[in-house]
């Protein structure tokens, strides 16, 4: 027969495998991790693309009003979507040459926008790497000027 | 005296799976709101562009008499279609090449251009198969509005588009119909 002394002693000891139940806590905690990492690079994704976008915009308004895409505003606008991370970037069928008032004017913008994001290569290891999204925008208007 | 040793709980593994499924419900919903807010308003633009790049006015009576009228409407509607399929990446059945939250192709429900001179308004409805009436209004009513409901007080163009817009989250799709009026003022800049 055991005491009940005896029986509070077996109840209070440590099971040997406690460390083994907090596995599930960090497993969820790294896999919410890797979530909030891959939504954070959605976002950064969606809101560079709308920069792109209001770049163009602006740009196809100046050249609304001056009939076609001047070279030094070709430039300054190289520059903008470059400081928002868009790289190689060309123009294929801009209009670069002056059209006739109501002629169509077109915006094109073809570049690469490089993603960073997180991959788990080994348990607990989480790995950095880069995408290449490739960015084609184009605009239309007509010569106002 | 019988102690019951208790089972391992299945809260320790229900509880992070709990987690992990409400944060992906939570970032899913999110995702979607940034999605659809930012394709309503990428539509939106490029609708405001599509009608101004479509308001190609007659120049030469503008230079007269200060009238701005859009004098060929076929024309401006193949503008306005042009404008529209390029800035949401349309084929010639407008529907979007890329991968979209649109569903369908888009279509274009009402296309209006207003003339207003000081004596009267022609309203020209224009579809892709070219004009469908066009009508005048004798002297500039106050009650004349565009059918949002905008009143219609200078030159002006109308257009209402429709497409199915795609939940990312329960893939269910909603049908959608935007309308925007640009008006085409007189802007002058004083310089000294």
């Amino acid at each position: 027969m055991h005491s009940n002394k005896q029986y509070v002693n077996k109840i209070n000891k440590r099971d040997s495998g406690a460390a083994t139940k907090l596995i599930p806590l960090i497993f969820s905690i790294v896999v919410i991790a890797m979530l909030l990492s891959l939504f954070m690079n959605w976002m950064q994704t969606l809101n560079k693309k709308e920069e792109i976008d209001l770049i163009a915009r602006k740009y196809l308004l100046i050249a609304e009003t001056e009939g076609y895409f001047k070279n030094e505003n070709l430039v300054t606008m190289t520059n903008e979507l470059k400081s928002v991370g868009l790289t190689s970037v060309t123009y294929g069928s801009t209009t670069v040459s002056p059209v006739s008032y109501g002629a169509i004017i077109t915006l094109e913008i073809i570049g690469v926008l490089p993603v960073k994001y997180y991959i788990l290569d080994a348990p607990f290891s989480l790995q950095g790497a880069t995408r290449n999204i490739d960015v084609y925008v184009t605009r239309k208007t007509t010569a106002k000027y | 005296m019988h102690l019951v040793k208790k089972d391992k709980g299945i809260m320790e593994y229900l509880f992070p799976m709990l987690l992990i499924g409400f944060v992906v419900l939570i970032i899913l919903t999110l995702f979607n709101l940034k999605l659809v807010k930012s394709t309503m308003y990428a539509v939106e633009d490029s609708l405001v562009m599509a009608c101004l790049a479509s308001a190609v006015i007659d120049t030469n009576r503008y230079g007269i008499d200060e009238t701005i009228m859009i004098p060929d409407a076929n024309y401006a509607y193949v503008c306005f279609v042009e404008s529209l399929s390029a800035s949401l990446h349309l084929d010639n059945s407008l529907t979007p090449l890329n991968k979209s939250i649109i569903k369908s192709s888009i279509t274009i429900d009402e296309y209006i251009i207003y003339n207003v001179t000081e004596t009267r308004i022609t309203e020209i409805v224009v579809d892709k198969f070219g004009i469908v009436s066009s009508r005048d209004v004798n002297g500039v009513s106050p009650e004349m509005s565009a059918p949002n409901g905008k009143p219609i007080e200078s030159t002006s163009v109308y257009a209402k588009i429709t497409f199915d817009v795609r939940n990312v989250v329960n893939s269910e799709t909603a049908r959608v119909s935007k309308s925007q009026l640009v008006d085409i003022k007189q802007t002058y800049s004083l310089k000294d």
